[in-house]
């Protein structure tokens, strides 16, 4: 069942304040995503994966084209309880996990602040809190009542995943969520995007530059380049057979470990 | 137990210099004018005498006291400079944050009523109530120069704004489904405190000197003693060419220690904050 569908979705930013300049960071891209299913969106650095994210998220404004999520037109969404009910469905995790909390608060608060969309549910929040934590790896106790400034950037990475646990929305988007994360903890952490998916439904969108990393943990890869989405198609399908000319480049650079494991 | 902010304050020198000033000044204007009562408006004593033991600054044309005017005018044009700082924070704050944070029509409409205030002085308001109001008190000046004096705030505190708005953490609270008032009290303001309150400080001080300025150009209170009222007199009867020091200097030296000590007290505030602000 498709539960998000992007239609001829374009950005472009308008900078310069005399003389006036276009960006085109987003260029009439157009999918669909389904009830749990896993997309890599991969493509390399100014691509405009996290743009396309942001509009997903209600959060930046499209200049053009459409969004719908469970038949909804997401920017005809006005009434706050309108909004609080799409983003208890589709929430997201960014890239920059310094940026994402503010600085005077402890960390509870990224925490808490679901509650804000899920409302009483009646259980202990401490607990489910506590909880959460746990399932990305961190100790609660090491964690609950720091400062942002006081915890390593993959430890913040893993609190923004715990929000999301939190949450269980049926839809994440997740802008490179365990780039600070090392190797043995980022299976655990990416692990639980899997449960999330079997257990509840959720579907992910998972940005990364890694080619590597998506053709593992994917159902299906978009490559996104300049703007467009120029390849769509199943990790083996991309891996094995690339079409655009970008994809096969992006191939070349994922490190000989990953082609061993998958044999080609 | 001190908060230890407090023990990184007091271990910066301009800052401790800059803040005794100030408060020496504040509180000879508080408690001086109880600990030496004399009357600064009525004829206490022959005319322009100079300072002795009777008259510790002397007396002015009228035979007014003057460092009971010195006392009281300290006193007033402190209040006037709180007021006034208090109405232009206020504006300046609510429209920077609301133009920064709304953006579009919103924005462009406030940043154009910011320009056209910024382009009328407060010299020009003023000319225009004095030609309708006789009688202008001490706050009515402070709210003249309060309504005029807000723009570069608004301006700083929306560039502020425009650049806390596009950091994620912004993003997070949206998600979570947080109003744009949340937002504004609960992450937008409370990174700006330390940015406002040196605003303040700068408010203050302008204020001041602009209470003096209209005073000296005989636009100031028309009731009461302020440090401009004092220096306005002091100018038209020539107290400066005929070396009556004691009506001119006091006042004079009081109201740029005042000025000048609130300003080294921001930059103090700033060379602290700054880095801090950058993010550790
Ligand atoms: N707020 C903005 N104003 C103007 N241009 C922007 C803005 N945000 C992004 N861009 C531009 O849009 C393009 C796409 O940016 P985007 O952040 O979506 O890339 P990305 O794929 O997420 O890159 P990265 O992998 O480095 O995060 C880039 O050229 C970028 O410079
Ligand atoms: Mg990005």
């Amino acid at each position: 069942m498709v539960i998000l569908e992007v239609e001829n979705l374009t950005k472009i930013y308008v900078v310069g304040l005399l003389r006036k300049k276009e960006i085109l960071a987003v260029n009439n891209i157009s999918f669909r995503v389904s009830e749990k299913e896993f997309i890599s969106l991969v493509g390399e650095s100014g691509s405009g994966k996290t743009t396309t994210a942001r509009m997903i998220l209600r959060l930046l404004k499209p200049t053009s084209g459409s969004i719908r999520f469970q038949g909804r037109d997401v920017w005809s969404l006005k009434k706050m309880e309108d909004l609080k009910w799409y983003w208890r469905q589709v929430h997201g995790i960014f890239q920059d996990p310094f940026a994402s909390y503010n600085p005077l608060y402890r960390i509870d608060r990224v925490l808490n602040q679901v509650f804000n969309l899920i409302g009483d549910i009646g259980a202990d929040r401490e607990s489910l809190i506590r909880e959460a934590l746990k399932e990305v790896g961190l100790r609660p106790d090491e964690v609950l009542g720091r400062y942002p400034h006081e915890l390593s950037g993959g430890q913040r990475q893993r609190i923004m995943v715990a929000r999301c646990y939190l949450l269980k929305p049926r839809l994440i988007l997740a802008d490179e969520p365990v780039s600070m994360i090392d190797a043995s903890t980022r299976a655990g952490v990416l692990n639980l995007f899997s449960r999330l998916r079997d257990e509840y439904g959720t579907s992910v969108i998972f940005i990364t530059h890694d080619l590597g990393l998506a053709y593992y943990v994917s159902d299906r890869i978009m490559i996104m380049y300049r703007g467009e989405i120029v390849e769509e198609g199943s990790p083996e399908e991309v891996m094995e057979n690339p079409q655009h000319p970008y994809t096969r480049k992006l191939r070349e650079d994922v490190p000989l470990l990953y082609r061993k494991w998958s044999g080609f | 137990m001190i908060p230890p902010i407090v023990m990184d304050l007091i271990k910066i020198k301009k800052l401790i210099i800059s803040l005794s000033i100030f408060l020496a000044i504040v509180l000879a204007g508080l408690i001086g004018p109880i600990v030496y009562p004399v009357n600064p408006v009525v004829m206490t004593g022959p005319i322009e005498q100079p300072p002795s033991s009777k008259y510790p600054l002397g007396t002015d044309r009228w035979g007014r006291d003057v460092l009971a005017q010195l006392l009281h005018g300290i006193r007033n044009s402190l209040s006037i400079g709180l007021t006034a700082a208090a109405i232009s924070l206020a504006i300046g704050v609510t429209i920077g944050v609301v133009s920064g944070f709304k953006g579009g029509i919103t924005e462009n409409s406030l940043m154009l009523l910011t320009d056209v205030v910024y382009a009328l002085p407060s010299i020009l308001l003023m000319m225009l109530i004095a030609a309708y109001l006789e009688e202008r008190n001490p706050f009515l000046v402070s709210i003249v120069i309060g309504v005029t004096s807000w723009p570069w705030v608004a301006r700083a505190v929306r560039s502020q704004i425009l650049s806390l708005k596009t950091r994620e953490f912004i993003d997070m609270s949206r998600m979570a489904g947080l109003g744009d008032l949340r937002i504004m009290f609960e992450d937008l303001l409370p990174n700006m405190a330390s940015y406002i309150f040196m605003a303040f400080v700068l408010l203050m001080s302008g204020a001041m000197i602009a209470e003096a300025g209209l005073s000296m150009i005989g636009l100031g209170v028309t009731r009461g003693i302020s440090l401009g009222i004092i220096l306005y007199w002091a100018q038209l009867l020539e107290a400066v060419r005929r070396a009556l020091w004691w009506w001119f200097i006091p006042p004079g030296v009081c109201l740029v220690a005042l000025a000048t000590s609130l300003l080294l007290l921001s930059t103090a505030l700033d060379e602290y904050f700054s880095p801090r602000l950058r993010g550790e």
